[in-house]
C-alpha cells in the first residue's frame, strides 16, 4: 500500500541532476513536484456527476540569485523538459551579490505516507454513489420543506517531491471529504445549510449519523423563520466552527511572516506581549494528524512543526516560509506552502485552532444573561495591518437568562478589533473540534486546504 | 496531442459521445516588496480535459453515464485510462443529452491583449513603469507591495459531433498595497483586480483613487448602528446578484432549488424603486469572463434573462436546456445591467445619511438565500449637511431580495471585473452594525 510509483523515483533523480546544474551558477536552488489524483462525485435526486479531479501536476525549479527568487513552473514532466527549464534559468537569470544567504537546512531524506484504514480507491464507484444516495435520502425525507438536497464527495491523493542539495523527500497524503447540502423553501424564500467535514484519512470517515443529518435539516428550516438581529454588543458563545474562523482570521494571517516584510502586520510590534485573555492558547499544527493542513514537510522541505502562536494570551511565534525566515532572521516554521506549481510559496497556515480549556458549553450558555449562541462559523476576512476582523455565522440563537429561547437570527456577522475580541474571551470550553473543509486564500487568491477549530468560547463582540 | 487522444477515443465502440478541451496557459508573474524585486516566475501549463459519455440501461430506462478525466501532456497508456473511465461512467446514469455540433456561427470577438501575447515581460515592465510614475506624483504614499500576473490562455474544444473551435484570451491581475502616514498612525489600502488587457487596468486613474482611499483610511470612523440607505459599488457588484443568477438558472430549476417561473416576477413583492433587468453577456470588451464560446462550445453573446423584474428565460447550458425543453443560452458569463435613471450624486443624497461602501473586507452573498453581509473596509457616510465622513469597520447586512424591492440604480456605467452596469445601486434599507 505504500509503494512509490516508479515515475517518482525517476523524477527525483532528474530533479537532483537539475539542482546540481543550477548550483554551478546560483548560490541556491530547490526543486519540487506535486500532483493529485482522485474523484469528485455530486449526487442529487435528479443526477449524479462523476469526474476525476484536476491533477495540478507539475514541477517547479527555483533559484535564488543572491537578491531575489526566479522560478519556472511547468506541467510537462520529462527529463528533456526539466533540462530545458534548467537551461532557461541558467541562460536568462543573472547572479547578483549582497543578498541574504539561503540555508538549505539539515540533511534529510525520506518517504512518508499519511495514515488511513480504508483506501477509497478500493471501494467500487457504485458503492460510493449508493452511500451518497443514502445520505441524500435522509435529508430529503427530513421535512416537506426540503426543496433540494445534494451531497458532494471528494477523494484526493496528493504526491509531493522536494529536492535541494541536502534534501530528498517524498510524501503521499490521502484526503477525503463529504458535504451534505440541504435547501429548504417556504415558496417565498429559500435557505441553505451544509454539513460535512474533510480529513486526511480514508473512506472510513465517510459516514453520518441520522441525527446529524436531521439536525442539519432542522437548522436549515429554522432559517426560514429567522429574524433580523438588532446590531449591538453582545455576550457571545461561539462553537468550534466560529472559534476556528476567529483563530484563522485574527492571529493566523496576522502572523504570516511575509506580511512582516511588507510591513502589513501589526503583530510585529506585539511579539512577546499580551494580545488576548490569559485563557487563550492558539496553535498552528501541520503535525496534528488527520486534517487537510497536515503534512510531513512543507513545500520548501521543512519538517512539520507545531507553532504556538499565542501562549496564555501572549503572542509568541510567527509562521514563516524560507524567504521570510531568512530575511527576518527568525527560526523557520514549516509553513511554506504553494497552491500548485503555477503559484509561488508564501507563509501559510495549516491546521489552526484554539487549545481547549476547562468550561463546558452548557456552563457558558448558563452564564449569559442576554446574548447569542453561534454554533457555526462560515467565512471571514483578515486585516493584519489594522487588526480588524470579520467573522460570519449562518445564524445565531438567542440566549436570555442563561437559556436558549429558540429565537433565531440570520445571517449574523461579528466585526471588531482583534485584541478587543480576544481579550474579551472569558471562558474556554473543554471540547475540541476541527473542521477541514476550509480553503484559505492569501488576500483573494492562492488557495490551500486548511483546518480550523477549537473549543467553545465565550466572548463579547459587536454583532450585526 | 488532441489527435492522439481522439484516436484512442475512436477505438472505443461503447462511447456515444466525447469532448476534448485543450487549455494552454502561459503565466508571467512579478512580485515586489517596497520596490525591490522579491520573485519572478514563468509558468507553462497544458491540460486536456476529456468528457466521456456512454449509454447505460438503468432501472428499465435509457440513461447516459458520464465522466470527466484529465490527460497529461505526453501521457502514454491513454487507451487503458479511457477503458477504465468508461467502466466508471457505466455504473451510473443521468438523462441523456446531446453535445453541440459543428457549423455554428461564433461572434467575431477577440479579448486577447496582443501585448501580453507577444511579450509578457515587456507588459510587466510597462506596468512597473506606470506605477513608478504614479507613485512619484504622490509623495505621501508608499507602495508596500505589488503582484502582477499576466496570463495568456489558448483553448481548443473538439467533440464527437464535429465541433472544433478555438479561442485565445488574456488576463492581467494586479494586486497592490499602499500605505499613508507613518507609524503608529499609518493606514493601508489593498486592492486586487484583473482585466483582459493590461491597459484596461487604468493604472494612472486607479492609483489616484487608491491613494485617496489610503489617506482617508487614516481618519476613518466606525459608523453608528442602525438602518439606513446603502450604496454599493465596486467589485461587490460582480457578486451581489448571485441570487438572481442562481434562481434564473435552468440547472437550479431542474434540481428544484429555483423560486423563479418564466413570465413571473422575480421578487415576491411589488418593487417600490427601479425594476431589475439582467443580461448574461459574454462579449463585453473588458469583461473578465468574455469569451467567444462557453465550456460546451456554444457561441457567446448577449442574452436578456430578467426584464423589468420578470423572468424572461432561464439561462441554460446545452444539457439543462434539453432537460427543460428550452433554447440553450450558454453558460452565464459577465453580468450586465442596464443604466438606471438617477445620477451617481443623486444616489448619495439623503435627509439623514447614506452609507457608500467602496470595498468590503470580503463579500460573498449567498446564491440560494440572497443574504449578504460584509465588514466595511472602505466606506463613506454622506450626511444631509453635505459632509462626507470616511468609514472603516462595522458591517452592512441585508438580503438582495428585500434590497431590490426598494432599490435604484445610477445612470453612469462601469465595468467591475465580470460586471458591466450602473456604477452603483442604492438599497433604501440595510442594517449597519457599528458603534
Amino acid at each position: 500500500m505504500n509503494d512509490i510509483p516508479e515515475t517518482i523515483h525517476r523524477l527525483r533523480h532528474w530533479l537532483k541532476t537539475a539542482i546540481a546544474r543550477l548550483e554551478t551558477k546560483f548560490p541556491y536552488a530547490q526543486a519540487s513536484f506535486s500532483e493529485q489524483e482522485g474523484l469528485a462525485i455530486m449526487s442529487n435526486r435528479q443526477e449524479t456527476r462523476v469526474s476525476e479531479i484536476p491533477s495540478r501536476r507539475g514541477i517547479t525549479l527555483a533559484v535564488h540569485t543572491g537578491q531575489f527568487w526566479a522560478e519556472v513552473g511547468a506541467s510537462e514532466v520529462t527529463e528533456a523538459s526539466i533540462d530545458a527549464s534548467v537551461t532557461r534559468l541558467l541562460e536568462r537569470i543573472p547572479v547578483e551579490s549582497g543578498g541574504t544567504p539561503i540555508d538549505p537546512g539539515r540533511p534529510w531524506s525520506g518517504d512518508f505516507h499519511s495514515e488511513y484504514r480504508i483506501d477509497p480507491r478500493q471501494i467500487p464507484l457504485r458503492d460510493k454513489i449508493e452511500r451518497l444516495a443514502e445520505i441524500r435520502q435522509v435529508l430529503t425525507g427530513g421535512s416537506p420543506r426540503v426543496a433540494a438536497a445534494f451531497v458532494r464527495y471528494g477523494e484526493r491523493i496528493v504526491r509531493k517531491v522536494y529536492v535541494n542539495r541536502v534534501k530528498d523527500l517524498y510524501q503521499e497524503l490521502l484526503h477525503v471529504s463529504s458535504v451534505p447540502v440541504v435547501i429548504v423553501s417556504d415558496g417565498r424564500s429559500t435557505k441553505t445549510m451544509h454539513g460535512g467535514n474533510g480529513y486526511q484519512a480514508g473512506f472510513e470517515k465517510i459516514e453520518y449519523s441520522r441525527e446529524a443529518l436531521e439536525t442539519l435539516v432542522r437548522e436549515s428550516e429554522s432559517l426560514l423563520d429567522a429574524g433580523t438581529i438588532e446590531p449591538g454588543i453582545y455576550e457571545v458563545v461561539g462553537g468550534p466552527g466560529l472559534a476556528g474562523v476567529i483563530a484563522h482570521e485574527a492571529f493566523g494571517h496576522g502572523v504570516e511572516a511575509d506580511m512582516f516584510l511588507k510591513q502589513r502586520a501589526k503583530a510585529v510590534d506585539y511579539l512577546g506581549k499580551p494580545v488576548a485573555s490569559p485563557l487563550v492558547n492558539m496553535i498552528d499544527s501541520p503535525l496534528t494528524k488527520g486534517y487537510p493542513g497536515s503534512y510531513f514537510f512543507d513545500d520548501e522541505g521543512m519538517p512539520a512543526t507545531d507553532t504556538h502562536i499565542i501562549e496564555n494570551g501572549v503572542l509568541r511565534n510567527v509562521l514563516t516560509d524560507l524567504r521570510s525566515a531568512s530575511e527576518l532572521g527568525v527560526p523557520r516554521s514549516a509553513n511554506g506552502r504553494r497552491e500548485a506549481f503555477t503559484n509561488k510559496v508564501y507563509a501559510r497556515m495549516t491546521n489552526t485552532y484554539f487549545a481547549p480549556g476547562e468550561s463546558t458549553r452548557d456552563a457558558m450558555i448558563a452564564s449569559v444573561d442576554r446574548g447569542l449562541y453561534m454554533p457555526h462559523g462560515s467565512n471571514g476576512m483578515e486585516d493584519p495591518k489594522n487588526w480588524g476582523i470579520q467573522v460570519e455565522s449562518p445564524f445565531a440563537l438567542e440566549i436570555r437568562g442563561g437559556k436558549l429561547t429558540g429565537k433565531v437570527f440570520a445571517p449574523v456577522v461579528i466585526t471588531g478589533f482583534v485584541p478587543d475580541l480576544l481579550n474579551s474571551i472569558s471562558m474556554v470550553g473543554n471540547d475540541l473540534h476541527l473542521e477541514g473543509l476550509g480553503i484559505c486564500q492569501k488576500g483573494h487568491k492562492e488557495q490551500v486546504p486548511v483546518a480550523i477549530g477549537g473549543p467553545h468560547l465565550k466572548m463579547t463582540a459587536r454583532v450585526g | 496531442m488532441i489527435e492522439t487522444i481522439r484516436a484512442a477515443l475512436d477505438k472505443q465502440d461503447r462511447l456515444s459521445a466525447w469532448a476534448i478541451s485543450e487549455r494552454q496557459l502561459r503565466s508571467t508573474q512579478l512580485y515586489e516588496v517596497f520596490g525591490k524585486r522579491e520573485s519572478i516566475r514563468a509558468v507553462d501549463a497544458t491540460t486536456y480535459d476529456v468528457d466521456l459519455h456512454v449509454p447505460v440501461h438503468l432501472d428499465g430506462r435509457e440513461r447516459m453515464g458520464s465522466i470527466r478525466i484529465e490527460i497529461a501532456p505526453g501521457e502514454t497508456g491513454i487507451d487503458t485510462r479511457v477503458r477504465r473511465a468508461i467502466e466508471s461512467a457505466s455504473v451510473h446514469g443521468n438523462r441523456p443529452f446531446t453535445l453541440p455540433g459543428g457549423g455554428m456561427t461564433y461572434p467575431d470577438f477577440q479579448s486577447a491583449d496582443p501585448d501580453i501575447v507577444t511579450n509578457p515581460w515587456q507588459v510587466i515592465d510597462d506596468i512597473h513603469e506606470s506605477l513608478r510614475e504614479e507613485a512619484a506624483k504622490a509623495p505621501d504614499i508608499r507602495i508596500s507591495s505589488t503582484e502582477v500576473f499576466v496570463k495568456y490562455i489558448r483553448q481548443r474544444l473538439v467533440n464527437s459531433r464535429g465541433l472544433d473551435v478555438s479561442q485565445d484570451y488574456t488576463d492581467c491581475l494586479w494586486e497592490i498595497v499602499l500605505f499613508h502616514g507613518r507609524k503608529p498612525e499609518e493606514s493601508e489600502f489593498w486592492s486586487i483586480f484583473s482585466r483582459p488587457q493590461w491597459r484596461q487596468l487604468n493604472i494612472g486613474e486607479k492609483f489616484g483613487v487608491f491613494a485617496q482611499h489610503a489617506r482617508n483610511a487614516l481618519v476613518a470612523q466606525t459608523p453608528r448602528s442602525g438602518n439606513c440607505p446603502v450604496v454599493l459599488t465596486g467589485d461587490a457588484l460582480e457578486v451581489l446578484y448571485q441570487y438572481m443568477i442562481h434562481h434564473a438558472s435552468a440547472s437550479a430549476r431542474f434540481t428544484g432549488s429555483s423560486l423563479f417561473e418564466p413570465g413571473k416576477p422575480v421578487l415576491p413583492d411589488e418593487p417600490l424603486g427601479d425594476r431589475f433587468t439582467m443580461y448574461s453577456n459574454s462579449v463585453i470588451p473588458g469583461g473578465t469572463y468574455s469569451r467567444r464560446f462557453d465550456p460546451d462550445g456554444l457561441p457567446g453573446g448577449r442574452v436578456r434573462i430578467i426584464h423589468d423584474g420578470v423572468l424572461e428565460r432561464f439561462w441554460a447550458t446545452r444539457q439543462y436546456a434539453e432537460y427543460l425543453g428550452i433554447e440553450p443560452t450558454g453558460a452565464f458569463t459577465n453580468i450586465e445591467l442596464p443604466p438606471g435613471t438617477r445620477s451617481w450624486e443623486e444616489l448619495l443624497q439623503s435627509d439623514d445619511r447614506v452609507i457608500l461602501v467602496e470595498q468590503f473586507s470580503t463579500f460573498d452573498p449567498q446564491p440560494v438565500a440572497g443574504n449578504y453581509l460584509g465588514e466595511i473596509r472602505v466606506g463613506y457616510e454622506y450626511r444631509a449637511d453635505g459632509s462626507v465622513v470616511p468609514l472603516r469597520g462595522g458591517s452592512v447586512t441585508g438580503n438582495v431580495v428585500s434590497g431590490l424591492t426598494n432599490a435604484c440604480f445610477c445612470r453612469e456605467m462601469e465595468i467591475f471585473q465580470g460586471y458591466y452596469g450602473p456604477r452603483g445601486v442604492r438599497f433604501e434599507e440595510a442594517q449597519v452594525a457599528g458603534l
